[in-house]
């Protein structure tokens, strides 16, 4: 019944407006949605009345521990949410554009490892070696380190998986795994080194959760988010074209190398900054790209976009559940995403097409 | 318009293209002929300023490509490739309109384009669900599209094709080669590499024998395509005729007496 309403509505609605913007039009309604039930939604109770003045600005007509919960716990973890889905939904969907092959993700192929490492050792060598590198970036010190272990990663990757133009996914994951071993045994290494309190630090990082969000995590991530985001137009038309390989797109007036350069760097950006804050949070970078693809079709200039808005939408609703579900205690949100990603992976292995998965 | 001069090519120690002088002016076709790996594709890419020459000079008018951007090379030439591989599910119409990007009379000109191809009625189907040769014909609509929303008069303008009738039926390649003349005869400048003699003697104005990296012999058809160089070049038996009316040659294989019948007991 509702699914032959909604082919007797799709129909005349797509003629005129196109996919895209119909899909547009619900994730940022979704969104939005989302946005407020997650500000409502937790452990103590935020009435959708007591929500309303605060987002109105009256604060003064609303109870001192209410509006304490929403400034210092729900909003911060919302706007963390938002950041990190944003990031890691748009990381995926520029990686799969960089290597021509829809199962490419930071997580899978190891570049959240990279940056996984750079932020033990931030932890780690904070107080020691690079005690004047943590003095000169404040709060940008974990990110900043995390994206330069993002940006190394990515670039052995694909300096490795990458032979004449093509991007083999075998070689793909298998260089990932490497690359991905030797990031986790270097932080193997970093963690046998580290004393007490940095262990405390470092496990209470791994856990891959926006529990700890506040207002200084989300402004130290949010200009590395914002840049990967900023640079989206610049590479739209450039990644559609190289999806026809390297030689056609330069044939077409793209600069195929300075393409590359700048999604390298805003894949770490994205991915690596957003580790820094989270762990590693996997599979958003996946499943979000993979269904917006099938919904409004394969245009970059479309998908960079709109995968930023899907992850946004996913990471919040994901970590609504994850507080919820076993309320007072939560969830990890890798778990979470895992459980989603995982089998969506699997399915696509199982019913890839030929031209959507180099050999 | 398009001038090579010495222009040579090695990778890992062996030459592909040596010493080869090429010119093409406006408003005609030059088709290369040669045998597999005589170097017409290298030739075509060295050309399409895809490769750079281990030697020698590609210009075009006045403007040696080595010192233009990918950008700005865009506007002066299209590229039809050998072979294409498309990631992702993308539709004909936007295939077509990658060729100029996101401009905003892109549609109407990926429209025409198809239109010119033939396929202007499959323009909303994913490109993956099209057969090779229409494939092949939306990489020519897709080059169209390029070389007329570059803001070029066409006699700047050069089409570059490799072996654009491949998988063509007789009746695309005669079709594909007539937009190719149509070009040319806009004053656009045509290069094509083709394996079929016959469509090279007919839509050609100069041809290009190549053999081993070199340029065995060029000038019209009906000097370059004979009896001698063919038969040299290709180590084929055949026939060069040439048709009554108008001169044309035109080539007929035959098959060694050896190779239709193996005893010998003719």
């Amino acid at each position: 019944m509702s699914t032959a309403l909604f082919a007797t509505v799709r129909g005349p609605v797509l003629r005129h407006v196109g996919a895209p913007t119909v899909v547009f039009v619900l994730l940022g309604t979704g969104l939005v949605l989302a946005t407020v039930l997650s500000l409502a939604t937790g452990a103590t109770d935020v009435g959708f009345a007591d929500l309303w003045r605060f987002l109105t600005g009256r604060t003064e007509q609303m109870g001192a521990q209410t509006r304490l919960v929403i400034e210092a716990i729900r909003l911060p973890r919302t706007a963390l949410a938002l950041l990190v889905g944003a990031g890691l939904g748009l990381a995926g969907a520029l990686m799969q554009g960089l290597f021509r092959n829809p199962l490419a993700d930071p997580a899978v192929v190891g570049v959240t490892s990279g940056a996984a490492t750079a932020a033990v050792a931030a932890i780690v060598l904070g107080d020691g070696v690079l005690a004047p590198l943590a003095a000169l970036l404040g709060q940008e010190y974990l990110p900043t380190l995390a994206f330069a272990g993002g940006l190394l990663n990515t670039a052995l990757l694909y300096f490795f998986a990458t032979r004449g133009q093509r991007t083999s996914t075998a070689t793909l994951v298998l260089a990932g795994i490497a690359v991905g071993a030797f990031a986790a045994a270097l932080t193997g290494i970093l963690i046998f080194l580290a004393d007490d309190n940095q262990l405390r630090d470092i496990t209470f990082w791994s856990l891959g959760s926006l529990g700890g969000a506040t207002a200084a995590r989300v402004l130290s991530v949010a200009p590395f988010v914002l840049a990967a985001i900023i640079a989206c137009p610049f590479l739209a038309r450039g990644l559609d074209a190289m999806a026809l390989g390297d030689a056609v797109a330069f044939h077409m007036g793209v600069d195929v190398q300075r393409v590359k350069k700048v999604v390298i760097l805003s894949v770490a950006a994205a991915a690596g900054a957003t580790v820094a804050v989270t762990g590693s949070i996997g599979f958003v970078g996946i499943v979000v790209p993979h269904v917006l693809r099938l919904a409004g079709g394969a245009s970059h200039r479309f998908l960079l976009p709109a995968s930023a808005l899907g992850g946004a939408l996913l990471l919040v609703t994901a970590d609504m559940f994850a507080r919820t579900v076993v309320a007072p205690a939560e969830l990890p949100l890798g778990i979470i995403t895992a459980l989603i990603g995982a089998p969506v992976f699997l399915s696509m292995l199982l019913r890839r097409r030929p031209w959507e998965i180099a050999p | 318009m398009i001038r090579a001069d010495h222009l040579s090519y090695a990778i890992g120690g062996r030459s592909l293209v040596s010493d080869i002088d090429l010119g093409c002016t406006a408003g005609s076709v030059t088709v290369v002929i040669g045998p597999n790996g005589a170097g017409k594709s290298t030739l075509l890419r060295l050309v399409a300023g895809e490769l750079r020459p281990s030697g020698g000079t590609v210009r075009y008018g006045d403007t040696a490509i080595a010192g233009l951007s990918a950008a700005e090379l865009a506007t002066r030439r299209a590229v039809v490739p050998q072979a294409v591989h498309l990631a992702f599910s993308f539709t004909l119409s936007e295939v077509t309109r990658m060729g100029c990007g996101h401009r905003r009379n892109g549609e109407i000109a990926a429209r025409d384009a198809l239109a010119r191809v033939g396929l202007d009625d499959l323009a909303d189907r994913q490109f993956h669900t099209l057969s090779g040769g229409e494939q092949q014909r939306a990489h020519v609509a897709r080059a169209l599209v390029q070389l007329w929303q570059a803001g070029r008069p066409p006699t700047e303008q050069a089409l570059l094709l490799d072996e654009p009738t491949a998988s063509l039926d007789l009746r695309h390649q005669i079709r594909t080669l007539e937009l190719a003349r149509a070009f040319a005869a806009e004053g656009g400048t045509v290069l094509a590499v083709l394996h079929d003699l016959n469509l090279a003697a007919e839509f050609a104005d100069h041809v290009v024998l190549m053999l081993g990296g070199c340029i065995v012999q060029q000038g019209p058809p009906a000097a370059v395509i004979a009896d001698e160089t063919v038969s040299g070049v290709y180590e084929v038996v055949g026939t060069i005729n040439r048709l009554p009316a108008r001169g044309v040659p035109y080539f007929l294989p035959q098959s060694r007496s050896d190779a239709r019948n193996p005893t010998g007991s003719a």
